[in-house]
């Protein structure tokens, strides 16, 4: 089987697998953070491309950024299958510390990130979405609202409360991890 | 200002998120309030370890090899499902457009720095030409430029520059077109000419070959490109669009600020063709699978493949 079918239109074709590859890291990336499983980040992959592929015609320019349209596509999907299925948290051995200096400092690190991803998982689907568009997509409170289609000061909110609950989180289960900051 | 209003703003002042007068009055609570500092510092900490941590998750993880495969099945099996939508599935001009102007512009849903890294799918209209030389000037090395001749003038195309790709390129073309397209990625390169007054059309797609990529060429009429095994298939109806919507004005309003080469207006609107006696040319070159689908004649779309050739790389560095 080609790129090309009877009847398909071999432009729209060239341009959607140019589309695919330009996108596809960034939104496995983001369904891998969203949904805290390879295995359905795959499938979300597919999923997802096909949800744009099939609404690429009533995407208009005029009333947003692709991108906002892409990332809207993928969290809404990300937040229905998980929805449908119970998910895992994130196992171990999904730890990558070939990349560090030591030993010692690769446990560590680690631990640290699996504490995170821990404490991340507990986390209603609305705040850990906002900490991904945040601090992984890098999305400004305005296009995480756009994203979101929700006011920019819920975002603001989410934001908020995301935080500061995963800091009470990391608090009481490491207390190995420096937060800096005094009793209240 | 008092603490608690103090403490609503932390996180924004972190994100960078608060105006310059709400900046500098919480940093000025901060150097007096130690009990506010400290939470700052506490939040601060943990704002870094969960972007570090999603970082040093997510980046080592790569779609799968077979994504675009299974992708590929999954395509056909819903087209050959809904074969009454088949024609309303066009990716429009206006899309990649508008992804060009968020490039340029550091559109409204990518931070500058980062748009250049993603730079990947460029479009050029000839007659139509985007400017490009203060865009060169900026990113320097970080992007391969090349250039196109198309058969009203060419443009230059760009893909990062750690791509080792280089896209091929017609050297001859058969006289009428009037209109080329461009699209780039890091694995794809989509070269488009036509003429909507005489429904002229050739389309030449150039994938890189992975892989897990189904490579096998499909069935139809055996022939040679320039001795490589090649098959045709003919018979084939397209109905085309390339449709231009005006810019976005959300784009436009939202670039920093930064003085910028304007856009020259695009004009390629509504243009359609159909396409009853199409052929697609399938064959491998250069470690890409090249299609070329056209309702050229087979002897003028057998010369179009034999001359494709390197595009021509712009290697001196521009001009600011």
């Amino acid at each position: 089987m080609g790129i090309h079918h009877a009847g398909q239109d071999p432009y729209t074709q060239a341009s959607f697998t140019a589309l695919f590859h330009q996108y596809k890291n960034l939104v496995f990336r983001t369904a891998f953070l969203l949904l805290n499983s390879e295995q359905e980040a795959e499938d979300a992959l597919q999923e997802i491309f096909l949800r744009v592929y099939k609404a690429l015609p009533s995407f208009d320019p005029t009333k947003g950024a692709f991108t906002t349209w892409l990332y809207r596509i993928t969290v809404n999907y990300c937040r229905s299958r998980r929805r449908r299925h119970v998910l895992p948290t994130f196992p171990l051995e999904n730890a990558r510390p070939s990349d560090l200096a030591n030993v010692s400092e690769c446990v560590e690190r680690a631990e640290n990130e699996d504490i995170v991803l821990r404490a991340m998982a507990q986390l209603s689907d609305d705040l850990r979405t906002v900490l991904v568009l945040r601090y992984y997509l890098d999305l400004s409170y305005r296009e995480i609202a756009d994203v979101l289609n929700i006011p920019e000061g819920t975002v603001k909110s989410r934001l908020d409360r995301a935080v500061k609950t995963l800091r009470g989180e990391l608090k009481a289960s490491c207390p190995r991890i420096s937060l800096q900051e005094a009793d209240q | 200002m008092k603490c608690a209003e103090a403490r609503t703003k932390l996180i924004p002042l972190l994100d960078g998120e608060l105006t310059p007068a709400e900046e500098a009055q919480l940093q000025h609570h901060l150097t007096i309030c130690v009990s506010c500092r400290q939470q700052y510092l506490a939040l601060q900490t943990t704002i870094q370890m969960v972007r570090s941590t999603l970082h040093s998750r997510a980046e080592p993880l790569e779609a799968p090899a077979t994504a675009w495969s299974h992708l590929e099945a999954r395509l056909s099996q819903e087209i050959h499902a809904a074969p009454s939508e088949q024609d309303t599935h066009h990716l429009h001009l206006s899309s990649f457009l508008e992804i060009l102007t968020n490039l340029l512009k550091g559109g409204s849903a990518m931070r500058r720095g980062k748009a250049w890294a993603a730079l990947a799918v460029l479009m050029i209209t000839i007659g139509v030409m985007i400017s490009v030389p203060a865009v060169r000037a900026q990113v320097g090395g970080l992007l391969r430029w090349f250039r196109f001749e198309g058969p009203a003038g060419g443009g230059e195309v760009a893909v990062p520059g750690s791509v080792e790709f280089t896209p091929l390129r017609p050297t001859y073309l058969p006289a009428g077109f009037q209109a080329m397209a461009v699209g780039l990625n890091p694995e794809v390169a989509s070269l488009s000419y036509w003429n909507a007054a005489t429904q002229q059309i050739l389309i030449i797609d150039e994938t890189r070959m992975g892989r897990s990529q189904q490579n096998a060429l499909p069935s139809g009429k055996r022939m040679k490109v320039n001795g490589q095994p090649a098959v045709l298939v003919t018979g084939l109806q397209r109905n085309i669009s390339f449709v231009q919507l005006p810019p976005t004005p959300e784009a436009a309003a939202q670039t920093s600020g930064e003085p910028e080469e304007p856009l020259a207006p695009v004009t390629v609107t509504g243009e359609n063709i159909a396409v009853f006696d199409g052929k697609l040319l399938v064959w491998h070159a250069d470690g890409m699978r090249i299609e070329m689908f056209s309702n050229l004649s087979e002897e003028e779309m057998i010369k179009v493949a034999e001359s494709l050739a390197p595009a021509e790389e712009i290697l001196d560095t521009p001009a600011p």
